[in-house]
């Protein structure tokens, strides 16, 4: 064999990070994923002819909005941090806002989850009609992501208080952008 | 093996390896473990159809319950126990780095976890079969209400067991794509440009592509079917404000592209034999390369050709016969190429090879009889019958199986640095392809008689008990029997050659792709040195030159 390494090393010369490539490929998986779900819903709204919660119930539309700022939040922030980082001497305030965007973060899915039990307690189980089924089953999806997403960002704040790796924070921001940017979608589609 | 880096214990060796070469073969031996328990399946319950009641020898008396649970779980273990974890994931995982000129995948770990949920998804599956009530006996295509309602489909534990494991089977193979598809970006030869990756790496890659766009929608429509089997939720209940239709067009949306990430590895070996064989150049490189694009990318726009009777407004029926007569045009494309390459080679027959060809002509028949079910005037006769399913066991058989034994019988002298027999390879090729045939033609024609798939006995049919209907059922059995006896001389073959058979060389068959630049078997990190990429894949028989071969890795 007559085998010739490059004097550069053996590996080519990288277009894209691995980490970065391998989370655009599991994103867009998840994006199919929910792509899967709101087709789920058009079908399943398009021949209910009873679209509503079950009586007596009214989704917290206003609380929810404040909650999707948090959400949203937490994203600039990540991003914000994103920035500090490549800056000389704000590396401190950078895994500053970071851990803020893990709050906002967790802050946002606690207080779905509080939601969640008031509106038990009103009766909207997941039972109640398939409206709150579709409504559980869609929002319960998204809450799943975003609690798996923040505690990413603890993860990784915990790593980058050793070593900053641009390529992981540029992997995590593409997570969680993923969970920020459904939220919209979501909240338009079953909270109006 | 040779020396290792580093001293391993057994038990990390092979059961924690991170090496790809050693999770490749888990998956390969896995894969065959389970074949075995399809075939199996598929004798019980031919059993029955061809002698209604009868004591199956080794099996017992198939009951109806017993009938349909063999039935769902032939399919779906052939499917996605078999045919995805060696033809994506055995081939794939062995292939790419060692064919890319590389010591291992981009994400090691990763791969093993994929390896890890992959056991756990197939020992979720077997066990299943043990619960009270059995496995899952709603079809392998998982329809609702049956599959949604214990019941009716009779299996409490076994549906949301089986519902489970193909879940956990398609998160083994999403972490197993998003390896595959990074490493073929990143981790490439030096010199290794676009047009020099060996075909057989693109079709692999490509399949990983589309199984990654397909599932989510099926992963979505499982997370609802288990909260209907198990909550009775009512998603696809139509009393509870659902759709069962809904479940058809999540499974399909993957279940059709999943035909295709199943062909196209298969058509990625059959290119690498054919070359070797034929001392040819591949003809057509680029265009096999587009065709493959245009097959992925179409194959998310037929699958409703399955809703032609359960429900779908004509206008969209026409839509999606047109699409689905359309991907034929690639896919035949793809045929002649190869085609063209065996035409003025010097061809020669070896096992290899042979399974190569078969593939080509058996997945001919496939194809063409597919034209008629993707028509939906047509479709709406056919719908259902054993017409359908000699259809696709016609394109699955040559991909799961006639192009599985073609790699096995070509890298195995890579794999496991000896030769395989090749007086029994060839019997083991007749014995394999021509039973095939005898089971599948006769089922043509039971189904163009009007035989309906889903019936356990045919003795209350008048019209399709008559004794010539019979006979044909009785010739498929046994023809099964032949084929599934054949395989003994292929494992003989197989684990016999493993510690026994002839030593094989570096370079056995003057192959030109990168793995034959290492050692067989390859030691742990692969090339002793990295190998650097000078030429396409496919210099074979080139003009002025003495050898007929231009391995890529040769300077000059
Ligand atoms: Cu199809």
């Amino acid at each position: 064999m007559s085998g010739h390494v490059m004097a550069s090393g053996a590996v080519q010369k990288k277009k894209i990070p691995s980490p970065i490539l391998g989370m655009l490929l599991f994103v867009f998986t998840e994006i199919m994923f929910f792509s899967g779900l709101i087709s789920a819903y058009f079908v399943i709204r398009s021949r209910s002819n009873f679209w509503v919660p079950p009586e007596g119930v009214r989704l917290p539309v206003l609380s929810t909005a404040f909650n999707t700022f948090a959400l949203f939040l937490s994203g600039v922030l990540l991003y914000y941090a994103y920035r500090l980082f490549d800056m000389k001497g704000k590396r401190e305030k950078a895994l500053f806002y970071m851990f803020i965007s893990f709050l906002l973060g967790s802050f946002f899915v606690g207080f779905q989850g509080f939601e969640w039990v008031r509106l038990f307690a009103y009766g909207m189980t997941l039972k109640s009609n398939i409206f709150s089924s579709v409504f559980y089953l869609l929002i319960g999806s998204h809450a799943a992501h975003a609690l798996s997403g923040a505690l990413a960002i603890l993860f990784v704040w915990k790593g980058f208080r050793r070593k900053y790796q641009k390529d992981v924070m540029i992997a995590l921001m593409m997570f969680w952008f993923m969970v920020v940017g459904i939220w919209p979608v979501l909240y338009g589609l079953l909270y109006f | 093996m040779s020396h290792d880096h580093h001293e391993q214990s057994f038990f990390s060796k092979y059961l924690f390896s991170t090496d790809h070469k050693v999770i490749a073969m888990q998956y390969l031996f896995t894969g065959m473990f389970m074949a075995l328990i399809g075939g199996f399946f598929a004798y019980g319950f031919r059993m029955q159809l061809a002698f209604p009641g009868i004591e199956v020898p080794g099996l017992g008396l198939v009951t109806p319950n017993l009938y349909n649970e063999l039935v769902t779980n032939h399919g779906s273990i052939m499917i996605f126990w078999v045919a995805m974890p060696v033809l994506i994931a055995a081939f794939g995982n062995y292939l790419i780095p060692l064919m890319i000129g590389c010591d291992d995948m981009v994400f090691p770990r990763l791969n093993r976890l994929s390896y890890q949920i992959f056991l756990i998804s197939a020992i979720v599956l077997i066990a299943s079969f043990f619960v009270p009530g059995g496995g899952f006996s709603g079809a392998w295509t998982s329809y609702p209400p049956l599959s949604a309602q214990a019941k009716y489909n009779l299996t409490p534990l076994g549906a949301p067991m089986w519902l489970t494991a193909v879940a956990l089977e398609f998160v083994a193979f999403l972490l197993g794509g998003i390896n595959f598809i990074t490493t073929l970006m990143n981790s490439r030869a030096p010199g290794m440009k676009m047009w020099d990756i060996p075909i057989v790496l693109w079709m692999i890659v490509i399949a990983s592509i589309v199984f990654m766009a397909s599932a989510g929608p099926l992963i979505a429509g499982a997370v609802m079917l288990l909260f209907d089997q198990i909550y009775h939720i009512g998603f696809f209940n139509p009393n509870k404000g659902g759709d069962p239709i809904l479940w058809q067009h999540l499974f399909w949306f993957f279940g059709h592209p999943e035909v295709y990430v199943v062909l196209l590895p298969a058509m990625g070996i059959v290119a690498e034999v054919i070359t070797v064989f034929a001392r040819k150049k591949l003809f057509g490189y680029k265009t096999i390369l587009y065709t493959t694009i245009a097959t992925g990318t179409l194959s998310f726009f037929v699958w409703a050709h399955h809703q032609f009777v359960a429900g779908i407004d004509p206008r969209m029926a026409n839509v999606f016969t047109i699409t689905t007569i359309l991907i034929s045009i690639p896919v035949t494309e793809m045929c002649f190429a190869y085609i063209a390459t065996l035409f003025g080679g010097s061809i020669e027959l070896r096992t290899p090879m042979l399974f190569a060809l078969a593939f080509l002509a058996e997945f001919l028949i496939g194809g063409v009889t597919g034209i008629f079910l993707g028509s939906s005037g047509s479709d709406i006769y056919f719908h259902d019958t054993y017409f359908v399913l000699a259809h696709f066991h016609y394109t699955f058989v040559p991909i799961a199986i006639i192009s599985v034994f073609a790699g096995i019988y070509y890298w195995f002298p890579k794999m496991f640095g000896r030769h395989m027999n090749e007086t029994l390879g060839k019997i083991h090729f007749w014995g394999t392809v021509i039973p095939f045939n005898l089971i599948f033609l006769p089922l043509f024609f039971l189904g163009l008689a009007g035989q309906h798939r889903r019936i356990y006995s045919y003795e209350n049919f008048p019209e399709l008990a008559k004794p010539y209907l019979q006979d044909l059922r009785i010739l498929a059995t046994v023809s099964l029997i032949v084929m599934l006896s054949f395989q003994v001389v292929f494992l003989f073959n197989f684990f016999y050659s493993i510690f026994k058979g002839k030593k094989a060389e570096k370079n056995p068959w003057r192959a030109n792709t990168l793995e034959w630049a290492a050692a067989s078997p390859p030691p742990h990190g692969n090339f002793p040195e990295l190998p650097q990429v000078y030429r396409p894949p496919y210099e074979y028989s080139v003009p002025g030159r003495e050898l007929d071969y231009w391995p890529q890795n040769e300077k000059a």
